[in-house]
């Protein structure tokens, strides 16, 4: 597991590098993609609090997974996205796709309570 | 007089120079002492015409990738040229979502950051022989 991606129960947590361009972001796909491969994980939570600068590279990257995750009955989540993160997501109309949260924590609590309700 | 500033940039298509290439503008336009968010819409949208060009234009073969760059008054033009693969239908390749490359979880979002993030844009290419994004934004 690289130093991005960490798992908590059945959710993967992506934290995405400072600079979430086309570069930083080549490896992660497939760090991700194996660890879906791996038993147990359920939901996805992109974390942005990291992020300084991004493009539509890390926009790409979050709808092809939360697609993937969604379709096999998960639930795709992002947090702390503020400021030119924000603003990156509000153009590429990618706010509608994931739901937002204030914090990692917050969307764990969200998808636990909606899978034991 | 009206200040009239210039340079021009040459870098091999390496995803590495990615950031050089939007740091090396920023710093350009510096000299204008925009805002940090119009600098951070400056930077936003070369990243997406250079990456464009290292993915689409060269698909991840070696190339070189040339970036212009003017300042009138106030206002900032910025061209990005490759002679790459070239785009047939600009018109559709500008579209919201559209994207040859969806296997690489490209999001097809590009052009519309570039049409958010700065006052003009306009596209010129020619299959076979490379595109130019032209990027324009007055700084306040
Ligand atoms: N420099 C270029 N050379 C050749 N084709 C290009 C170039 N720039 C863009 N294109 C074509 O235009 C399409 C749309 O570009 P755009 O940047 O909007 O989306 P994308 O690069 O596919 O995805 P995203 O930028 O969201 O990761 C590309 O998929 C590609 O087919
Ligand atoms: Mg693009």
């Amino acid at each position: 597991m690289s130093n991005y991606i960490r798992r908590f129960g059945d959710h993967l947590i992506i934290r995405f590098p400072k600079e979430a361009d086309h570069h930083h972001l080549l490896s992660l796909s497939d760090k991700i993609r194996m660890e879906f491969i791996k038993k147990g994980v359920k939901n996805i939570i992109f974390d942005f609090s990291d992020v300084a600068f991004m493009d539509s590279s890390a926009v790409g990257l979050v709808i092809s997974k939360s697609k993937t995750v969604e379709s096999l009955g998960g639930k795709a989540g992002l947090c702390c996205a503020k400021g030119h993160v924000l603003k990156v997501l509000n153009a590429c109309a990618a706010t509608g796709v994931s739901q937002m949260f204030v914090n990692v924590e917050d969307a764990m609590n969200s998808f636990d309570k909606k899978q034991n309700a | 007089m009206e200040f009239f500033n210039e340079m021009t940039v040459s870098f091999k298509s390496l995803s590495i120079n990615e950031s050089f290439a939007r740091v090396t503008v920023a710093s350009f336009v510096a000299s204008l002492d925009p805002i940090l968010e119009d600098l951070a819409d400056i930077k936003t949208a070369v990243s997406e015409a250079v990456t464009n060009s290292i993915i689409h234009g060269y698909e991840g073969k070696e190339g070189v990738i040339t970036i212009h760059c003017t300042i009138t008054g106030k206002k900032v033009t910025i061209q990005i040229t490759d002679n790459g693969v070239g785009i047939e239908d600009i018109e559709q390749a500008k579209q919201p979502l559209y994207t040859t490359k969806p296997e690489m979880d490209r999001s097809g979002m590009g052009f519309t950051v570039m049409e958010t993030f700065m006052d003009e844009m306009d596209v010129v290419s020619c299959p076979g022989k490379g595109t130019t994004v032209t990027l324009v934004k007055t700084i306040a």
